[in-house]
């Protein structure tokens, strides 16, 4: 390699340790978000589940002394341990619940799966067999009921395959709402700041063109590609998985609104002072990253610790996931969305405000 | 410095205007007035301080001290009216990657409630006609540059601001830009530009405005800022040995004298370029030394600019 190649590679470098921004979001951001998370989470070995029971537990059999072989944990509820060191433990919490409520905890991903007793010593399992940790509670307990006398009888599975039980169910409000809060934070926050980069904010304003107009333009025009890009997966998921809101559809629509004027809010702020679209990108990954992991987008936030859910709950988008689920899923009319749609225009009008105020025209 | 008389009802009148960022002061107690359709270059290094004055008089930064008058009114107030009757185009202008060149225009016109009309006419007169549907990213240096002098005309603007139209431009589209910034000049507008490109004031403006470091060293006609400071021309000659010219300077035909520390090479500006040469090769000719090259040329604004500051128009301030 010639001299002048290294000296690209070294200019290349330089760039890069040279723009302090730049070196916060690669370098020292990842490091704290693994450093937050994994102090949050690693503090016990064992993964914590809960699953649920229907009905009185089994006098006998092998279930029943797995379930004797347990403590109470701080909850009321039972807790036993399941596998071996070697393959890994788990810790099982036995929720003991009414059939409703079971399939209302399915749904929400607090449970994977559910028992319920067949005789004074059998129990049956419910689940839906496409969901990964419902299959490995499951094994996780049959390793251990089998382990104590040979293959298990009078055992049964029923599989769950109705509408709003499936993982599908789960996903597909959750991505409605995420999909929107990325077409959000992209469409407004980072145009923002390209248009302030490169100085067109600045050359537009020198015309008599309006300021409220133009922040208006870019929420209207994100508004529309949001509905469409929403109609868009709402139809595929109608078509291919029966899937539809059982609840209210005022409901989605005000969720969907209030969820898009908290979002305008949270790009406002976050392009008030940015200067260059490179740590734009860092500050946007910043606010998107943890929703998408926390807020119960692709998988069921309840396992984390209290601490941390109790926080999460109250992220924008776990209160648009979270609602908009439960009209899905659980059929929850006009009036269980008003709380959550109370947090987010709070929201909106906080960021908006801020995000109007600091904000760098020229 | 060539004082400027008072001018009646100027279109720009800026008095006193000071602007400091940090710690340097970009403009300091800078005053100027500009009557109506005057073509005015602002001609100066790099960090002179030109886009921080011509962005105060666009209303786009504010002094720190000193007041600016656009047509007899401050921009305190009077915001929309002025930003209808000026045109402007800043230093570096990228538009919307993927959106057309017609759409540009048609954007910008719609901010001040121009008639589609108008765009037709713009983009004929800016020679974009074949580029209407091309993306704004895929012009060349010089197109994009027509396109944002189209954008600054689209309202028929009195009084037009230039910050380095011709910038990095090859020399034929930098001619291309002039050819429609002189077919302004039929309409009465005003303009103000920024360059430093001397050529470029030459050609275009009736006034120069010298800057260096946030003051004016000097204005007037070409001709005034020439002759102001010894004649037209000048002649530079190299000697084979040291020679001491000072003696000759004291001659009436010999303005100016320049020599550098070797003192091998000579510069003078002169009033009668035959008469100083003969003078110059029998003064020679008396001692030993004898000349390596002599050269007259006509003297240009950058040696002006060289006499004043002791740099070149083309350096960093």
């Amino acid at each position: 390699m010639s001299a002048s190649f290294w000296k690209l590679v070294l200019v290349q470098f330089r760039e890069f340790y040279r723009e302090p921004a730049i070196l916060f979001w690669s370098v020292v951001f990842p490091v704290a978000i693994a450093a937050t998370l994994g102090a949050a989470f690693s503090e016990k070995a064992e993964i914590h589940q809960t699953i649920g029971f229907v009905g009185n537990l089994p006098a006998s059999g092998r279930f029943s002394e797995l379930v004797k072989s347990g403590t109470i944990d701080d909850h009321g509820q039972i807790e036993f341990k399941v596998g071996s060191a070697a393959s890994g433990q788990m810790i099982l919490h036995l929720k003991q619940i009414t059939e409703d409520s079971a399939i209302v905890f399915l749904k929400r991903g607090i449970i994977p799966l559910y028992l319920s007793r067949t005789s004074d010593s059998t129990v049956s399992f419910h689940f839906d067999k496409a969901n990964a940790s419902a299959q490995l509670a499951y094994f996780m307990v049959r390793s251990e009921t089998g382990q104590l006398n040979g293959e298990e009888k009078g055992s049964t599975i029923q599989p769950l395959t109705l509408p709003g039980t499936r993982y599908i169910d789960f996903l597909i409000p959750g991505l409605l709402v995420f999909g929107m809060m990325n077409s959000f934070l992209w469409g407004i926050g980072f145009s923002l700041i390209e248009f302030r980069m490169k100085k067109l904010l600045r050359r537009m304003l020198a015309t008599p063109m309006k300021r409220y107009e133009f922040i208006l333009s870019l929420m209207v025009a994100r508004l529309l590609l949001a509905f469409i890009e929403a109609g868009i997966l709402l139809t595929f998921a109608y078509f291919f998985f029966g899937i539809s809101p059982q609840g209210s559809w005022i409901g989605v629509i005000l969720l969907f609104l209030t969820g898009a004027f908290a979002f305008t809010g949270i790009s406002l702020l976050v392009a008030a002072r940015v200067e260059k679209t490179n740590i734009g990108i860092g500050f946007i990954n910043a606010i998107s990253m943890p929703m998408m992991v926390l807020s119960g987008i692709f998988f069921s936030y309840h396992n984390f610790p209290e601490t941390v859910v109790s926080i999460i709950q109250f992220l924008p988008l776990t209160l648009l996931a979270d609602a908009t689920r439960a009209i899905f899923i659980e059929g929850a009319g006009f009036g269980e969305t008003l709380l959550p749609v109370g947090i987010l225009i709070t929201i909106g009008l906080i960021t908006f405000s801020a995000g109007l105020k600091l904000f760098k025209w020229h | 410095m060539i004082q400027q008389s008072i001018i009646e009802n100027p279109v720009i009148d800026a008095r006193h205007v000071r602007k400091t960022f940090k710690d340097i002061t970009a403009v300091k107690d800078l005053s100027i007035q500009i009557k109506k359709g005057e073509f005015v270059a602002l001609l100066g290094p790099n960090g002179a301080g030109k886009t921080t004055l011509v962005e105060m008089i666009e209303g786009i930064q504010k002094p720190d001290s000193g007041d600016i008058l656009l047509f007899g009114k401050t921009w305190r107030g009077n915001e929309q009216h002025l930003r209808q009757r000026i045109g402007l185009s800043l230093q570096e202008t990228h538009f919307i990657d993927k959106i057309s060149v017609w759409e540009t225009l048609d954007l910008f016109a719609s901010f001040f409630g121009i008639k589609k009309d108008r765009c037709e006419e713009i983009l004929s007169l800016i020679r974009l006609e074949e580029k209407r549907k091309s993306y704004t990213a895929n012009l060349s240096g010089g197109q994009r540059q027509r396109l944002a002098i189209g954008v600054a005309l689209l309202n028929h603007p009195e009084l037009l601001l230039l910050d380095e139209p011709t910038t990095g431009l090859d020399p034929s589209a930098r001619r291309d830009l002039w050819d429609i910034l002189m077919k302004l000049k039929e309409t009465g507008t005003t303009l103000i530009l920024t360059t430093h490109y001397m050529e470029e004031a030459e050609y275009l403006c009736d006034r120069i405005v010298m800057m260096n470091k946030g003051e004016i060293l000097t204005q007037g006609t070409l001709e005034e800022l020439l002759s102001a400071s010894g004649g037209g021309e000048q002649i530079e000659i190299q000697t084979h040995q040291p020679a001491d010219l000072t003696e000759l300077a004291g001659n009436p035909v010999f303005m100016t004298y320049h020599t550098l520390e070797n003192k091998l090479v000579h510069t003078f500006s002169v009033t009668d370029t035959p008469a100083a040469v003969q003078l110059l090769l029998s003064k020679i000719a008396e001692t030993e030394n004898s000349i390596r090259s002599l050269k007259c040329t006509r003297r240009t604004l950058d040696d002006l600019f060289i006499e004043m500051t002791g740099q070149h128009l083309s350096e960093e301030a």
